[in-house]
């Protein structure tokens, strides 16, 4: 070991208090190692003098040897302590700098008692640095990372939490704003002392707290306000504040927060938020939303207890001029609104040029009431746009194969016909089902069957399962599909019947001659008769 | 029974009141064992206070302690030890170790003419105290 670091070394254990002095006063030397050394002793011995006497030269110190000091600031709170309370200009500011760049949470509480006396700049420097660590403080417990001080950031936030009420309590006193902003940040959605003050309009912190809630643009408080608002039973208070904002970055926090229709908790704020002003029908403002926000701003109005006017007008703005997304949110928040002005605004709708926005309206088409609305529903069945198709089918959701067919026996042959059609016109698994009932062991369900397709008008559709059918074991069921098969043009059609005219049951071929006739003289008569009469026996 | 006279018990002699067959004491057979007894004390507080002198491990606050603490670290002899001492005082250091401190003190040419003679030695400390730094001043 080098012969300076051996007394280094020495003075920074030595026992005896004379070691102190002896490095104070080598502070002033010229020799860059020597003071590099004397340094590190000081820092390492446990003296208030020796820590006051290096923050004095704090402004002198290289990056490497704040370093050092910052390293050794667990001894050296003392000595800071009474430079923030009592020291001169100089080491004030010393022991500013070190807190703000060692993030001491100790000395929040000493900084906490210089915030609340009133001589002037101090006060203001010292709110500003317990700002800015409780800030720190909480991207830290934000991030869930274990802060460079080693200490669990929960436990630094307890710390803090406790002289922050405690000053608080001395708010009468010290009337100081910001440090109410702090203990609000770092309470929380769930301290009880700031519900109770919230909950309590004479509370001496009362409208500070208000205040701070309604002007300040830190993410923390943003993060607190929508938190309380979004998932907890917000005070009256709060609900004011969400109600009455519409500043940008309150506008950007809220309506990024998730409207799930489990949430009752927010839903419930919400209902019982008779306005929101940041989600009023105003265009300048809406223009200045994303288009996701915009969609968020409806469906927050549409769940908030403001009134149907304020709901509609602002569907209709974005109706008009929004979004894709924002104009489905606007046909959806109408849903529950009934009334003409709701009624046009949905009947926009189906004329919007993007399918999701007439799904929307569709959806809500029948429950309005509306005039020719089941014919525009039949109509809208067969649209281009599969999200409007689809919507149209889910609204005529009686039009299914199972009603159609428990009902088949009852209908007389209009109505099979009529209501046949439009269930082979909504449900799209007729096909399918009926191609299932054609193959049923069931005799009279099979007949059936062939009656279903007959009445829906699908026997160009299913000719090749009626064709199988003329194999049946069944003869009623060959004639019945010999039968349905006069309808098909088909020429595998044509074959199958030539061939069922050699069946073994003669009604069956008789069904078979007759429907070959009646194909003939739709098509080409002249090739049929000789064709029977090749085939018949 | 035993009688007691406290009129008469300092002046009395020890063993008044014992049988005659043992040997009677007097004040002045005390002085020898009081003596023995003053000059362990001495010896004794002696011994302490030199084995306080030397134990660094306790809490006090002496600069010369101190200096004596820096010279044995170093191994610094007699001779040594007094010069610097010498030194410290001619510099005016409030505190004697600031020597241990100080490499531009070791600079004689400063210092009054008695000091010249003693340049080389002070030359041989600085190189022994701070090494590196010496060199490279040098």
């Amino acid at each position: 070991m080098l012969p300076l670091q051996l007394t280094i070394d020495a003075l920074a254990k030595s026992h005896n208090e004379a070691a102190t002095p002896t490095l104070i006063a080598a502070l002033s030397t010229s020799s860059v190692e020597v003071f590099d050394g004397v340094v590190r002793a000081l820092c390492a011995r446990r003296s208030k003098v020796g820590h006051t006497a290096v923050l004095r030269y704090w402004d002198s110190l290289t990056p490497s040897q704040k370093l050092i000091v910052e390293k050794s600031r667990c001894r050296m709170g003392v000595a800071l302590r009474e430079a923030l309370l009592d020291g001169d200009d100089r080491l004030f500011a010393a022991a500013y700098e070190f807190v703000e760049a060692s993030g001491d949470y100790d000395l929040v509480p000493t900084l906490v008692m210089v915030a609340e006396r009133t001589c002037g700049e101090r006060a203001d420097a010292a709110v500003a640095l317990t700002l800015n660590l409780v800030d720190q403080l909480c991207r830290w417990l934000a991030a869930d990372r274990e802060p460079v001080l080693g200490r669990d950031p929960e436990t630094i936030r307890y710390c803090v939490l406790e002289s922050l009420e405690r000053s608080v309590e001395r708010y009468r006193q010290h009337r100081r704003a910001e440090l109410l902003e702090a203990f609000v940040v770092l309470a929380g959605p769930d301290s009880n002392t700031l519900r109770h003050i919230l909950d309590s309009p004479y509370h001496p912190c009362h409208q500070s707290i208000v205040q701070s809630l309604t002007a300040s643009v830190s993410p923390n408080i943003l993060r607190l306000l929508t938190t309380i608002y979004a998932y907890r039973d917000a005070s009256q208070a709060v609900r004011n504040v969400v109600a009455k904002r519409t500043d940008q970055p309150f506008i950007d926090a809220l309506l990024a927060m998730p409207l799930d229709s489990k949430n009752v908790l927010f839903h419930k704020n919400l209902a019982r938020t008779k306005s929101l002003a940041c989600c009023e029908a105003n265009p300048a403002m809406m223009a200045q939303l994303s288009d996701d926000q915009q969609a968020a701003a409806m469906r927050l109005l549409a769940a908030s207890g403001a009134g149907d006017d304020r709901k509609l007008s602002l569907a209709e703005l974005l109706m008009k001029h929004g979004p894709v997304e924002a104009r489905v949110a606007a046909c959806e928040a109408l849903r529950p609104i009934a009334g003409q002005r709701a009624n046009q605004v949905t009947l926009q709708a189906l004329h919007d040029p993007d399918g999701e926005v007439q799904a929307a309206a569709v959806r809500q088409l029948r429950e309005r009431r509306i005039p020719g609305a089941m014919n525009k529903l039949l109509e809208l069945v067969e649209s281009p746009k599969e999200a409007v198709s689809t919507a149209a089918c889910e609204a005529l959701w009686e039009f299914t194969f199972e009603n159609y067919t428990a009902r088949f026996d009852l209908l007389d042959d209009d109505a099979r016909r009529s209501m046949g059609a439009r269930v082979a016109l909504v449900d799209r698994t007729t096909l399918a089902r009926l191609r299932a009932e054609l193959g049923n062991p069931a005799r009279r369900l099979r007949l059936r069957a062939i009656e279903m397709i007959a009445a829906m008008g699908l026997l160009p559709q299913l000719a090749d399962a009626l064709i199988e059918r003329l194999q049946d074991e069944d003869h009623l069921v060959r004639v019945a599909a010999a039968d349905a098969l006069q309808h098909c043009t088909a020429d595998d059609v044509r074959n199958a019947l030539l061939a069922a005219i050699g069946d073994r049951s003669i009604a069956v071929q008789t069904a078979a001659r007759n429907s070959l006739r009646a194909l003939n003289s739709e098509t080409t008569p002249g090739d049929a008769p000789s064709l029977i009469g090749e085939g018949s026996p | 029974m035993i009688h007691f006279s406290w009129s008469t018990w300092p002046l009395a002699e020890i063993g008044d009141n014992f049988p005659d067959s043992g040997p009677r004491l007097n004040w002045s057979d005390l002085w020898a064992y009081g003596i023995a007894i003053i000059i362990g004390a001495v010896i004794t507080g002696i011994v302490i206070i030199v084995r306080r002198r030397n134990d660094m491990t306790v809490h006090c606050n002496n600069s010369w302690k101190l200096f004596r603490e820096l010279c044995i670290i170093h191994d610094l002899d007699h001779p040594s030890q007094r010069l610097l001492a010498a030194l410290a005082a001619a510099r005016q250091f409030e505190q004697p170790t600031q020597v241990f401190l100080t490499p531009e003190a070791f600079d004689a040419s400063d210092l009054p003419p008695e000091w010249q003679c003693r340049t080389g030695h002070l030359r041989r400390l600085k190189m022994v105290l701070f090494d590196q730094q010496a060199r490279s001043s040098t």
